[in-house]
């Protein structure tokens, strides 16, 4: 190998180090940011009802003092002809005027809350804006050059054939063309959105069973993540932050429409959790495509989505047995789209 | 067929157990449809409250509802399913099932 040569091998590592570095952080900045945004979230909801109870046990008290100095009449001693209520009256002034300030000392505080609040949620909207659609275009641009470097080195050979992140031409190419035609699948019927799915995931190494088994739950998040990025890309969608947490353990996931939920308990097997965010992220397509007419193009398809979706006509497994659950099309539909990717990703199982 | 008339299985679905009028019909349709052996097991609990320990394909009510979270209808209509089409049934359950929460 000529000096000239390895020394080029050695930059393209590097870059290509440095840009899959990228890409990653990237990936977990929008994980993190969304989890640490909704766990703040939470804090406050638990807060305000802390100071909402402890103003209505005030004004309570406030109306209390109110109503028995209302009904404290004048009431004269038949001997010396002094107020017999006077001292009690005395008493509940001098306790109601500190107990009205509370109350309105109080008011005025959760009133700065609510501004505060108004304003954190404003900016968690501009997140959310951020991490939906700015951090997924800008892996895209980067995923355009780690795709380029792997394409450069797989024409190469003798050169790449080493690299632990080369990926294959064919792979390589077709996910050059999903990120720079984004709705290239939504007017493409679902068998071919899967395949482009699958082409789109083949050059994943830590998709391997023997790789991934190998992976903390830090990197599995990170690859689960990717593996949202590059659906939703071949999907034309705007990516959505995948969430890892602890469920019970019948349950690989959920979509609640900001984000993908996946069971730490359940990601082992790597087909399986392949299968799980491609369901999952097939939700996020179907809501996509609900809330954007013209999308998908089998708009009877998208009616019989959005009528699923109605509330009281989704169909759990828990009250309507699993029959009715799979079948209903919002999940029909999830099941066909996520199995097809498993089946030909893994034909021989995950494990 | 069970002997409890869709009417009645109506009337209790949504007023004891919560569903909703059309869930309550799909469930009673499907109620009225079950296979014999479940048919017994069914008017089993709708009349006592015993859990019949039939076993279906290596699954029975007790280990749906524990293991899959399901009530007692929907886990004989799952037995159900294991009776009628056994094989897509055990793969679906081996999956386990997910939910969906989105503004319509």
């Amino acid at each position: 190998m000529s000096t000239e040569t390895s020394s080029s091998l050695s930059v393209n590592i590097q870059c290509l180090e440095a840009l899959e570095t990228l890409h990653a952080a990237l990936g977990l900045f929008a994980n993190r940011g969304t989890s640490c945004l909704e766990l703040y979230d939470r804090k406050f909801q638990s807060k305000w009802s802390e100071l909402t109870h402890s103003l209505h046990s005030l004004q309570a008290r406030v109306d209390s003092i109110k109503d028995e100095l209302a009904s404290l009449d004048y009431s004269p001693d038949e001997e010396t002809g002094e107020d017999l209520n006077a001292e009690r009256r005395s008493e509940l002034r001098n306790d109601l005027s500190p107990a009205q300030d509370r109350v309105d000392d109080l008011t005025a505080a959760m009133g700065q809350v609510q501004d505060a609040y108004e304003e954190f949620q404003r900016r968690t909207r501009e997140f959310a804006e951020l991490a939906g659609e700015h951090v997924p275009r800008s892996q895209g641009i980067l995923q355009q050059h780690i795709d380029a470097i792997n394409h450069y080195q797989s024409i190469k050979p003798n050169l790449g054939a080493n690299q632990p992140s080369a990926i294959n031409m064919t792979s390589a190419a077709q996910s050059h063309s999903d990120a720079t035609n984004p709705t290239s699948g939504s007017d493409l019927p679902g068998s071919v959105i899967s395949d482009r799915g699958v082409d789109s995931l083949r050059g994943m190494i830590q998709l391997t069973p023997k790789v991934w088994i190998s992976l903390n739950d830090e990197e599995r998040v990170t690859v689960v993540q990717e593996i949202e990025y590059k659906l939703a890309n071949v999907q034309g969608r705007p990516a959505v932050p995948v969430v890892a947490e602890k469920m019970d353990s019948r349950t690989y996931g959920y979509f609640d429409e900001h984000a993908i939920h996946i069971n730490t308990k359940m990601w082992d097997d790597i087909s399986e959790t392949v299968d799980t965010i491609a369901h999952e992220g097939r939700h996020a397509y179907q809501h996509y495509a609900i809330k954007h007419p013209m999308f998908h193009s089998n708009v009877e398809e998208v009616a019989s989505w959005r009528n699923n979706n109605i509330p009281g006509n989704y169909l759990s497994a828990e009250k309507y047995g699993q029959a009715r659950y799979k079948a209903q099309p919002i999940e029909a539909d999830a099941w066909t789209y996520a199995s097809a990717i498993r089946l030909r990703l893994y034909p021989l199982g995950g494990d | 067929m069970i002997s409890i008339s869709k009417e009645v299985l109506l009337a209790r679905l949504s007023n004891e157990f919560g569903y909703p009028p059309h869930g309550a019909e799909l469930i009673a349709t499907d109620l009225t449809a079950l296979a014999p052996a479940l048919q017994v097991a069914f008017e089993l609990w709708w009349t006592s409250g015993q859990i019949s320990p039939l076993i279906i394909e290596g699954y029975n009510i007790e280990t749906l509802m524990r293991e899959h979270g399901m009530n007692p209808i929907a886990a004989i209509l799952t037995l159900d399913w294991l009776v009628r089409e056994p094989e897509p049934a055990k793969a679906s359950l081996k999956r386990g099932h997910d939910r969906v929460t989105m503004t319509p």
